[in-house]
């Protein structure tokens, strides 16, 4: 019998709150992208949403919750249809899988999958929307996202604590 | 087994979504666009809606605290109103005393002054261009200042009552008599009031013109009797020191009693003649003058103001020492 690893913080706090949580996330990713953004970065909410739902839940809902999202995210930006939905579904696998396979107690350790999650999914949507143009790519990747992931990473980590108080 | 059972199932859901999302990525762009405009109604035009509520509240906020600016500000504005009120009732106040007049008001700035020890001219900016001619009565708000002497085009001298030229034919106002007497300025230039010897005065009497001698009409304030005293050197009559109604050394502007009646008599109000007739009779806002010989001292005084007739006295006797007090 393999043993779970310890889990970790987010799982403590109950249910309703951390729903509550993850509907303030897609209600920031309509009301706050716009106000809160710098230049070209932007922090991602549907991204916050779902890392801190993966870790929670594991992979099967990790991908359920990824999946959904990614619709959600479609659906506002009406390009690629089925585009977030795909990606964003591999990583709430990804991340439900590493919740369940390696110990994620350590404090701090969203972060990385915070930015991870970021870079992951804008890879993917920047390399389709590209379409061969990799000059547009290299241009978007190497400059917007990493400001994207860390405005991401920095205002998941502070939301998720303030809000869960974790 | 289970664990191994529960990975499987998660890898089969994230695969099937996957396939899913890559099913709708392989259609046709238009259909690709007519599902996601369908998703979009159905999953985001709620939320769109709560969206618009919450702009809504937003945009009530900014404009409750817009409005409550301007309330702010209106406040402001109305106190500054309410301030500007109370000065136009003031100066409407000032333009009553004009209006009540049966002389024409000239008024006139002061521009300049004999600056010796004891100032005894000044210079006004009318003249005759103005209708001023000379010997007109120049008061202010609290009374009587002295008259005009010389008179240009543009401006005009006035000889101040603390001129040794300057006299005046008085009345002073006692408290259930009248006496009729001179006012005229001292080597000093104190002002004093020369009285018969008998007259009964004391110290706080109010001193007006009397209206004869042709220069001043009558009612207009000259000051209170400060001290009373007999002529110490023939002992035949009255010297009263007078505390004068306008301080001079502050006058910088005054008005100049014109005698065109027939302009006045249409901005003035009716005057009621007295015995002594063609005296013209001032309205001194908050001042008590006293009606002429033989005038009922209780008739109601068109000014209003009038605090011996408010006392009831009906009849005053007055002393028949009418001096004529030209200069």
């Amino acid at each position: 019998m393999i043993e779970r690893p310890t889990r970790p913080g987010p799982e403590r706090t109950p249910t309703g709150r951390f729903l509550l949580f993850l509907v303030a996330c897609l209600a920031a990713a309509m009301l706050l992208e716009d106000p809160l953004s710098l230049g070209g970065a932007a922090p991602d909410f549907t991204v916050i949403a779902l890392v801190y739902g993966a870790i929670r839940w594991g992979a099967l809902r990790g991908a359920v919750l990824g999946f959904g999202l990614g619709i959600f995210l479609d659906t506002l930006v009406l390009f690629q249809f089925g585009l977030h939905a795909l990606g964003m579904t591999a990583i709430g696998y990804v991340l439900g899988k590493l919740r369940e396979t390696v110990y994620l107690t350590t404090g701090g350790v969203d972060l990385p999958l915070l930015a991870g999650a970021k870079l992951a999914l804008d890879v993917l949507v920047l390399a389709v929307a590209a379409g061969g143009a990799w000059a547009a790519f290299e241009l978007r990747f190497f400059w917007d996202s990493p400001l994207s992931a860390l405005y991401t990473t920095l205002v998941g980590a502070l939301g998720h604590r303030v809000f869960l108080g974790s | 087994m289970t664990l191994f059972r529960e990975t499987l199932r998660a890898e089969a859901v994230a695969v099937g979504l996957a396939v899913v999302s890559l099913a709708f990525l392989t259609l046709p762009e238009p259909d690709q666009q007519s599902l996601a405009r369908r998703a979009n109604h159905v999953l985001l035009l709620p939320l769109s809606q709560v969206r618009e509520i919450f702009s809504g509240h937003l945009r009530l906020r900014r404009e409750n605290a817009r409005l409550r600016l301007e309330l702010q500000r209106a406040r402001l504005s109305l106190a500054s109103t309410r301030a500007a009120r109370l000065q136009n009732q003031e100066l409407q106040r000032l333009l009553g005393f004009r209006e009540d007049q049966p002389v024409q008001l000239v008024p006139a700035r002061v521009i300049d002054r004999n600056f010796s020890t004891l100032p005894t001219i000044l210079l006004l900016d009318a003249g005759r261009e103005d209708g001023i001619e000379p010997e007109l009565p120049v008061v202010t708000m609290e009374g009587l200042v002295g008259k005009t002497v010389g008179v240009g085009p543009g401006t005009s001298q006035v000889l101040l009552y603390s001129d040794p030229a300057f006299s005046a034919s008085a009345l002073l106002v006692g408290g259930d008599h009248l006496e009729y007497g001179i006012v005229r300025p001292a080597p000093t230039g104190q002002l004093q009031l020369l009285l018969p010897l008998r007259s009964r005065s004391e110290p706080g009497d109010r001193i007006v013109t009397s209206g004869y001698g042709g220069t001043f009409p009558r009612g207009i304030p000259i000051g209170t009797v400060d001290r009373i005293r007999e002529d110490p050197r023939l002992g035949l009559q009255r010297i009263d020191l007078v505390e004068p109604a306008v301080n001079l050394g502050s006058v910088t502007a005054v008005y100049v009693l014109r005698r065109d009646a027939g302009t006045a008599s249409s901005t003035a109000r009716e005057v009621p003649a007295g015995s002594a007739g063609d005296v013209p009779r001032l309205f001194w806002p908050g001042y008590a003058y006293p009606p002429m010989a033989g005038e009922s001292f209780g008739a109601r005084d068109p000014g209003g103001s009038d605090s011996m007739a408010a006392a009831g006295a009906d009849s005053i006797p007055v002393r028949d020492t009418t001096e004529d007090a030209g200069p």
